[in-house]
Protein backbone atom coordinates (compact mmCIF):
# COMPACT_ATOMS: atom_id res chain seq x y z
CA UNK A 1 0.00 0.00 0.00
CA UNK A 2 2.59 2.43 1.03
CA UNK A 3 4.23 1.56 -2.52
CA UNK A 4 1.44 2.95 -4.36
CA UNK A 5 0.84 5.77 -2.62
CA UNK A 6 4.60 6.36 -2.83
CA UNK A 7 4.36 6.39 -6.57
CA UNK A 8 1.09 7.98 -6.71
CA UNK A 9 2.31 10.78 -4.54
CA UNK A 10 5.65 10.90 -7.20
CA UNK A 11 3.06 11.12 -10.18
CA UNK A 12 0.54 13.55 -8.59
CA UNK A 13 2.81 16.03 -7.43
CA UNK A 14 3.55 17.10 -11.13
CA UNK A 15 0.18 17.23 -11.80
CA UNK A 16 -0.53 19.47 -8.46
CA UNK A 17 2.13 21.44 -8.80
CA UNK A 18 1.40 22.64 -12.62
CA UNK A 19 -2.26 23.48 -11.35
CA UNK A 20 -1.29 25.28 -8.71
CA UNK A 21 1.07 27.67 -10.43
CA UNK A 22 -1.64 28.04 -12.99
CA UNK A 23 -4.11 29.41 -10.50
CA UNK A 24 -2.10 31.64 -8.71
CA UNK A 25 -1.53 33.26 -12.78
CA UNK A 26 -4.90 33.45 -13.46
CA UNK A 27 -6.37 35.26 -9.91
CA UNK A 28 -9.74 36.80 -10.54
CA UNK A 29 -10.59 34.17 -13.16
CA UNK A 30 -14.34 33.08 -12.53
CA UNK A 31 -14.78 29.10 -12.79
CA UNK A 32 -11.24 28.56 -12.48
CA UNK A 33 -11.91 25.36 -10.56
CA UNK A 34 -14.26 24.26 -12.83
CA UNK A 35 -11.92 24.70 -15.74
CA UNK A 36 -9.48 22.34 -13.98
CA UNK A 37 -11.68 19.57 -12.39
CA UNK A 38 -12.55 19.52 -16.35
CA UNK A 39 -9.09 19.17 -17.45
CA UNK A 40 -8.22 16.79 -14.46
CA UNK A 41 -11.39 15.08 -15.95
CA UNK A 42 -9.94 14.84 -19.47
CA UNK A 43 -6.78 14.33 -18.97
CA UNK A 44 -7.27 11.29 -16.44
CA UNK A 45 -9.92 9.91 -18.94
CA UNK A 46 -7.33 10.13 -21.83
CA UNK A 47 -4.91 8.55 -19.40
CA UNK A 48 -6.66 5.41 -18.89
CA UNK A 49 -7.20 4.75 -22.79
CA UNK A 50 -3.35 5.36 -23.32
CA UNK A 51 -2.69 3.33 -20.85
CA UNK A 52 -5.33 0.51 -22.39
CA UNK A 53 -3.08 0.96 -25.38
CA UNK A 54 0.20 1.15 -24.10
CA UNK A 55 1.23 -2.22 -25.20
CA UNK A 56 0.69 -1.09 -29.19
CA UNK A 57 1.97 2.33 -28.13
CA UNK A 58 4.97 0.94 -26.88
CA UNK A 59 5.96 -1.64 -29.66
CA UNK A 60 6.15 1.28 -32.47
CA UNK A 61 8.70 3.00 -33.57
CA UNK A 62 10.77 0.22 -32.73
CA UNK A 63 10.02 0.13 -29.08
CA UNK A 64 10.14 4.18 -28.56
CA UNK A 65 6.85 4.99 -29.51
CA UNK A 66 5.91 5.80 -25.94
CA UNK A 67 9.44 8.38 -25.58
CA UNK A 68 7.95 9.90 -28.94
CA UNK A 69 4.61 10.67 -27.83
CA UNK A 70 5.81 11.39 -24.08
CA UNK A 71 7.76 14.36 -26.13
CA UNK A 72 4.67 14.96 -28.47
CA UNK A 73 2.45 15.57 -25.03
CA UNK A 74 5.59 17.66 -23.49
CA UNK A 75 5.85 19.98 -26.61
CA UNK A 76 2.51 20.36 -27.13
CA UNK A 77 2.08 21.67 -23.62
CA UNK A 78 5.24 23.46 -24.13
CA UNK A 79 3.58 25.55 -26.86
CA UNK A 80 0.21 26.05 -25.06
CA UNK A 81 2.32 27.47 -21.70
CA UNK A 82 4.39 29.82 -23.95
CA UNK A 83 1.26 31.03 -25.57
CA UNK A 84 -0.65 31.53 -21.79
CA UNK A 85 2.34 33.37 -20.75
CA UNK A 86 3.08 35.42 -23.30
CA UNK A 87 -0.95 36.30 -23.55
CA UNK A 88 -1.13 37.02 -20.01
CA UNK A 89 1.72 39.96 -20.55
CA UNK A 90 0.34 40.79 -23.48
CA UNK A 91 -3.00 41.60 -21.95
CA UNK A 92 -1.78 42.20 -18.24
CA UNK A 93 -2.50 45.51 -18.10
CA UNK A 94 -5.71 45.60 -19.94
CA UNK A 95 -6.46 42.75 -17.64
CA UNK A 96 -5.89 44.04 -14.21
CA UNK A 97 -7.99 47.25 -15.05
CA UNK A 98 -11.02 45.41 -16.22
CA UNK A 99 -10.80 42.95 -12.93
CA UNK A 100 -11.48 46.03 -11.10
CA UNK A 101 -13.33 47.31 -12.52
CA UNK A 102 -16.23 45.17 -14.03
CA UNK A 103 -15.36 41.69 -12.48
CA UNK A 104 -14.37 38.67 -13.98
CA UNK A 105 -15.99 37.07 -16.36
CA UNK A 106 -14.95 39.34 -19.23
CA UNK A 107 -11.70 38.00 -18.23
CA UNK A 108 -12.97 34.49 -18.32
CA UNK A 109 -14.92 35.10 -21.72
CA UNK A 110 -11.54 36.18 -23.76
CA UNK A 111 -8.22 34.49 -22.10
CA UNK A 112 -8.79 30.80 -23.81
CA UNK A 113 -10.70 28.72 -21.16
CA UNK A 114 -9.68 25.74 -23.48
CA UNK A 115 -6.00 26.66 -23.22
CA UNK A 116 -6.00 26.23 -19.56
CA UNK A 117 -8.50 22.85 -19.57
CA UNK A 118 -5.50 21.64 -22.01
CA UNK A 119 -2.59 22.22 -19.93
CA UNK A 120 -4.26 20.43 -17.49
CA UNK A 121 -5.29 17.73 -19.36
CA UNK A 122 -1.67 17.31 -20.52
CA UNK A 123 -0.42 17.08 -17.79
CA UNK A 124 -2.82 14.86 -15.80
CA UNK A 125 -2.39 12.92 -19.26
CA UNK A 126 1.10 11.25 -19.01
CA UNK A 127 1.24 10.97 -15.48
CA UNK A 128 -2.26 9.95 -15.07
CA UNK A 129 -1.52 6.97 -17.36
CA UNK A 130 1.87 5.85 -15.67
CA UNK A 131 -0.43 5.72 -12.27
CA UNK A 132 -3.24 3.68 -13.85
CA UNK A 133 -0.37 1.47 -15.56
CA UNK A 134 1.15 1.24 -11.90
CA UNK A 135 -1.96 -0.13 -10.08
CA UNK A 136 -3.46 -2.13 -12.78
CA UNK A 137 -0.41 -4.38 -12.45
CA UNK A 138 -0.13 -4.69 -9.00
CA UNK A 139 -3.38 -5.67 -9.42
CA UNK A 140 -2.99 -8.00 -12.10
CA UNK A 141 -0.28 -9.93 -10.53
CA UNK A 142 -2.19 -9.86 -7.31
CA UNK A 143 0.08 -8.61 -5.06
CA UNK A 144 -2.30 -6.34 -3.51
CA UNK A 145 -6.77 -5.85 -2.65
CA UNK A 146 -8.52 -3.32 -3.88
CA UNK A 147 -9.36 -1.60 -0.64
CA UNK A 148 -5.06 -1.50 -0.13
CA UNK A 149 -4.77 0.36 -3.81
CA UNK A 150 -7.84 2.65 -2.93
CA UNK A 151 -5.73 3.60 0.30
CA UNK A 152 -2.60 4.09 -1.09
CA UNK A 153 -4.05 5.92 -4.33
CA UNK A 154 -5.56 8.40 -1.97
CA UNK A 155 -3.07 8.91 0.15
CA UNK A 156 -0.51 9.51 -2.42
CA UNK A 157 -2.73 12.03 -3.99
CA UNK A 158 -3.46 13.96 -1.43
CA UNK A 159 0.26 13.99 -0.43
CA UNK A 160 0.46 15.78 -3.63
CA UNK A 161 -2.54 17.96 -3.53
CA UNK A 162 -1.01 19.25 -0.28
CA UNK A 163 2.58 20.25 -1.33
CA UNK A 164 0.25 22.07 -4.80
CA UNK A 165 -1.62 23.81 -2.16
CA UNK A 166 0.98 24.57 -0.12
CA UNK A 167 2.89 26.04 -2.96
CA UNK A 168 -0.48 28.18 -3.94
CA UNK A 169 -0.65 29.87 -0.85
CA UNK A 170 2.58 30.25 0.02
CA UNK A 171 2.96 32.09 -3.97
CA UNK A 172 -0.57 34.05 -2.59
CA UNK A 173 1.18 34.90 0.43
CA UNK A 174 4.69 35.72 -0.33
CA UNK A 175 4.18 37.56 -4.11
CA UNK A 176 1.09 39.25 -3.26
CA UNK A 177 2.42 42.82 -4.96
CA UNK A 178 3.85 41.52 -7.66
CA UNK A 179 2.09 38.16 -8.18
CA UNK A 180 1.96 38.05 -11.99
CA UNK A 181 5.53 38.65 -12.82
CA UNK A 182 6.23 36.08 -10.63
CA UNK A 183 4.16 33.31 -11.46
CA UNK A 184 4.84 34.36 -15.19
CA UNK A 185 8.46 33.71 -14.71
CA UNK A 186 7.82 30.83 -12.31
CA UNK A 187 5.70 29.53 -15.74
CA UNK A 188 8.71 30.06 -17.91
CA UNK A 189 11.31 28.35 -15.93
CA UNK A 190 8.55 25.11 -15.64
CA UNK A 191 7.78 25.29 -19.27
CA UNK A 192 11.80 25.11 -20.35
CA UNK A 193 11.72 22.23 -18.48
CA UNK A 194 9.11 20.52 -19.65
CA UNK A 195 10.90 21.24 -23.50
CA UNK A 196 14.40 19.53 -22.08
CA UNK A 197 12.17 16.63 -20.77
CA UNK A 198 10.91 16.02 -23.91
CA UNK A 199 14.42 16.79 -25.46
CA UNK A 200 15.69 13.80 -23.19
CA UNK A 201 12.65 11.84 -24.19
CA UNK A 202 13.60 11.99 -27.59
CA UNK A 203 17.34 11.52 -26.86
CA UNK A 204 16.25 8.10 -25.18
CA UNK A 205 14.25 7.61 -28.28
CA UNK A 206 17.35 8.29 -30.44
CA UNK A 207 15.74 10.82 -32.73
CA UNK A 208 17.81 13.62 -31.28
CA UNK A 209 21.66 13.32 -30.51
CA UNK A 210 22.71 14.17 -27.05
CA UNK A 211 25.38 16.50 -27.84
CA UNK A 212 27.28 16.46 -24.70
CA UNK A 213 26.38 12.93 -22.59
CA UNK A 214 26.78 15.02 -19.31
CA UNK A 215 26.78 18.88 -18.91
CA UNK A 216 27.44 18.80 -15.09
CA UNK A 217 26.44 16.75 -12.07
CA UNK A 218 25.22 18.07 -9.30
CA UNK A 219 23.59 14.94 -8.14
CA UNK A 220 25.73 15.03 -4.47
CA UNK A 221 23.82 18.67 -4.13
CA UNK A 222 20.06 17.96 -4.77
CA UNK A 223 19.52 13.89 -6.15
CA UNK A 224 17.19 13.76 -9.02
CA UNK A 225 15.00 11.05 -6.70
CA UNK A 226 14.79 13.54 -3.32
CA UNK A 227 11.65 15.17 -3.20
CA UNK A 228 13.05 18.10 -3.35
CA UNK A 229 14.66 17.79 -6.52
CA UNK A 230 11.81 16.03 -7.74
CA UNK A 231 9.96 19.42 -6.63
CA UNK A 232 12.35 21.42 -7.92
CA UNK A 233 12.14 18.75 -11.65
CA UNK A 234 8.55 19.96 -11.69
CA UNK A 235 9.17 23.39 -11.13
CA UNK A 236 12.29 24.68 -12.73
CA UNK A 237 12.79 21.12 -14.61
CA UNK A 238 15.87 20.16 -12.48
CA UNK A 239 18.05 17.76 -13.56
CA UNK A 240 21.56 16.58 -11.48
CA UNK A 241 23.21 15.70 -14.56
CA UNK A 242 21.62 16.99 -17.77
CA UNK A 243 22.74 16.70 -21.79
CA UNK A 244 23.88 19.21 -23.81
CA UNK A 245 20.73 18.80 -25.93
CA UNK A 246 18.44 19.57 -22.82
CA UNK A 247 20.22 22.31 -22.08
CA UNK A 248 20.28 23.95 -25.36
CA UNK A 249 16.50 23.28 -25.45
CA UNK A 250 15.95 24.77 -21.86
CA UNK A 251 18.00 27.83 -22.76
CA UNK A 252 16.18 28.69 -25.79
CA UNK A 253 12.15 28.37 -23.76
CA UNK A 254 14.09 31.14 -21.56
CA UNK A 255 15.83 32.81 -24.07
CA UNK A 256 12.69 33.07 -26.49
CA UNK A 257 9.29 33.84 -24.51
CA UNK A 258 10.76 36.55 -22.59
CA UNK A 259 11.74 38.22 -25.90
CA UNK A 260 7.67 37.76 -27.05
CA UNK A 261 6.77 38.68 -23.66
CA UNK A 262 8.66 42.23 -23.71
CA UNK A 263 9.02 42.64 -27.36
CA UNK A 264 11.75 44.84 -27.15
CA UNK A 265 11.61 45.87 -30.94
CA UNK A 266 8.05 47.60 -30.16
CA UNK A 267 9.64 50.30 -28.77
CA UNK A 268 9.53 52.05 -25.00
CA UNK A 269 6.29 50.33 -24.10
CA UNK A 270 7.44 46.87 -24.44
CA UNK A 271 9.68 46.66 -22.12
CA UNK A 272 8.51 48.38 -18.88
CA UNK A 273 6.69 45.89 -16.44
CA UNK A 274 2.81 46.54 -15.98
CA UNK A 275 2.93 49.94 -14.11
CA UNK A 276 1.07 49.60 -10.98
CA UNK A 277 -1.77 52.27 -11.05
CA UNK B 1 -10.34 32.75 -28.93
CA UNK B 2 -9.25 34.76 -31.81
CA UNK B 3 -5.75 33.63 -31.39
CA UNK B 4 -6.61 29.71 -31.12
CA UNK B 5 -5.79 28.99 -35.01
CA UNK B 6 -2.62 30.48 -34.88
CA UNK B 7 -1.70 29.17 -31.84
CA UNK B 8 -2.63 25.44 -33.10
CA UNK B 9 -0.59 25.94 -36.01
CA UNK B 10 2.55 26.80 -33.78
CA UNK B 11 2.20 23.67 -31.45
CA UNK B 12 1.36 21.76 -34.83
CA UNK B 13 4.59 22.70 -36.16
CA UNK B 14 6.63 22.29 -33.13
CA UNK B 15 5.12 18.94 -33.08
CA UNK B 16 5.85 18.19 -36.34
CA UNK B 17 9.60 19.54 -36.25
CA UNK B 18 10.28 17.52 -33.20
CA UNK B 19 8.65 14.32 -34.52
CA UNK B 20 10.91 13.86 -37.05
CA UNK B 21 13.26 11.42 -37.03
CA UNK B 22 16.81 12.91 -37.66
CA UNK B 23 19.53 10.31 -37.85
CA UNK B 24 20.24 7.04 -36.37
CA UNK B 25 23.68 5.78 -35.45
CA UNK B 26 24.12 2.11 -35.45
CA UNK B 27 25.54 1.08 -31.47
CA UNK B 28 25.71 -1.55 -29.84
CA UNK B 29 23.02 -3.61 -28.46
CA UNK B 30 22.66 -4.77 -24.88
CA UNK B 31 19.67 -6.81 -23.50
CA UNK B 32 17.86 -6.73 -20.28
CA UNK B 33 15.26 -9.41 -19.37
CA UNK B 34 12.61 -9.02 -16.78
CA UNK B 35 10.85 -12.35 -15.24
CA UNK B 36 9.26 -12.98 -12.32
CA UNK B 37 10.23 -8.78 -11.34
CA UNK B 38 13.48 -9.50 -11.95
CA UNK B 39 16.55 -8.57 -14.01
CA UNK B 40 18.59 -10.43 -16.02
CA UNK B 41 21.38 -9.94 -16.04
CA UNK B 42 21.24 -7.93 -12.72
CA UNK B 43 24.76 -6.74 -14.26
CA UNK B 44 25.02 -5.31 -17.42
CA UNK B 45 28.65 -4.03 -18.25
CA UNK B 46 29.19 -1.99 -21.18
CA UNK B 47 32.56 -0.17 -22.78
CA UNK B 48 32.98 3.33 -21.51
CA UNK B 49 32.85 6.54 -23.92
CA UNK B 50 30.48 4.61 -26.27
CA UNK B 51 26.88 5.68 -27.28
CA UNK B 52 25.03 2.09 -26.69
CA UNK B 53 21.10 0.95 -27.58
CA UNK B 54 19.33 -0.84 -24.59
CA UNK B 55 17.02 -3.85 -25.45
CA UNK B 56 14.77 -4.65 -22.23
CA UNK B 57 12.42 -7.41 -22.95
CA UNK B 58 9.12 -8.15 -19.93
CA UNK B 59 8.29 -11.74 -19.81
CA UNK B 60 5.89 -10.70 -17.27
CA UNK B 61 2.42 -10.07 -17.94
CA UNK B 62 2.22 -7.15 -15.52
CA UNK B 63 3.91 -4.17 -17.07
CA UNK B 64 7.37 -2.77 -15.05
CA UNK B 65 9.02 0.96 -15.52
CA UNK B 66 12.82 0.79 -15.97
CA UNK B 67 13.72 3.84 -13.93
CA UNK B 68 17.49 4.87 -13.45
CA UNK B 69 18.19 8.37 -11.61
CA UNK B 70 22.25 8.14 -12.90
CA UNK B 71 21.53 7.11 -15.83
CA UNK B 72 18.41 9.60 -16.36
CA UNK B 73 16.21 7.36 -18.10
CA UNK B 74 13.05 6.40 -17.29
CA UNK B 75 11.21 3.77 -19.27
CA UNK B 76 7.57 1.63 -19.36
CA UNK B 77 7.96 -2.19 -20.53
CA UNK B 78 4.32 -3.31 -21.11
CA UNK B 79 3.49 -6.92 -19.86
CA UNK B 80 5.28 -9.21 -22.43
CA UNK B 81 6.64 -6.29 -24.43
CA UNK B 82 9.64 -5.17 -25.72
CA UNK B 83 11.51 -1.45 -25.77
CA UNK B 84 14.15 -0.37 -27.06
CA UNK B 85 16.01 2.49 -25.21
CA UNK B 86 19.66 4.85 -26.13
CA UNK B 87 21.82 5.24 -24.04
CA UNK B 88 24.89 8.05 -24.27
CA UNK B 89 28.05 7.47 -23.95
CA UNK B 90 29.38 7.12 -20.01
CA UNK B 91 32.12 7.32 -17.92
CA UNK B 92 32.97 4.33 -15.90
CA UNK B 93 31.40 3.75 -12.58
CA UNK B 94 28.00 1.92 -11.72
CA UNK B 95 25.12 2.82 -12.53
CA UNK B 96 22.53 1.51 -10.48
CA UNK B 97 18.77 1.00 -12.17
CA UNK B 98 15.29 -0.57 -10.75
CA UNK B 99 11.47 -1.63 -11.57
CA UNK B 100 9.61 1.34 -10.26
CA UNK B 101 6.76 -0.60 -10.37
CA UNK B 102 8.38 -3.77 -8.20
CA UNK B 103 11.14 -1.74 -6.46
CA UNK B 104 12.06 -4.44 -3.85
CA UNK B 105 12.78 -6.76 -6.12
CA UNK B 106 13.45 -5.68 -9.39
CA UNK B 107 17.49 -4.22 -8.83
CA UNK B 108 20.32 -4.08 -11.40
CA UNK B 109 22.96 -2.23 -12.25
CA UNK B 110 25.28 -1.03 -15.56
CA UNK B 111 29.01 -1.33 -15.09
CA UNK B 112 30.69 0.88 -17.44
CA UNK B 113 34.48 -0.65 -18.21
Amino acid sequence: MLSIATIVFREFLEIALIISLVMAATQGLQGRINIILLGLGIGFLGAGIIAFFTDTLAASVEGTGQDIFNAGVLFVAVGFLSWTVIWMKHHAKHLSQRIHKVGSDIVAGETSVWVLITIVALASLREGAEIVLFTYGMMASGQVTWPAVFTGASLGALGGTVVGVMLYLGLLRAARKHLFAITSWLLVFLTAGMAAHGASYLIAADVLPDLVPQMWNTSHLISGDSLAGEILGVLIGYTPHPSGMEVLFYMAVVGVIPLLMYRPWEGKGGLSKSSPS
Amino acid sequence: MRFSSRMLSFCLLLGMMTMAPLAKAEAPTYTLEIKDHTFSPATLTVPADTPWTLIIKNHDKTPEEFESETLSREKIIPGGGQVRVKMGALKPGTYPFMGEFNPDKAKGQVVVK
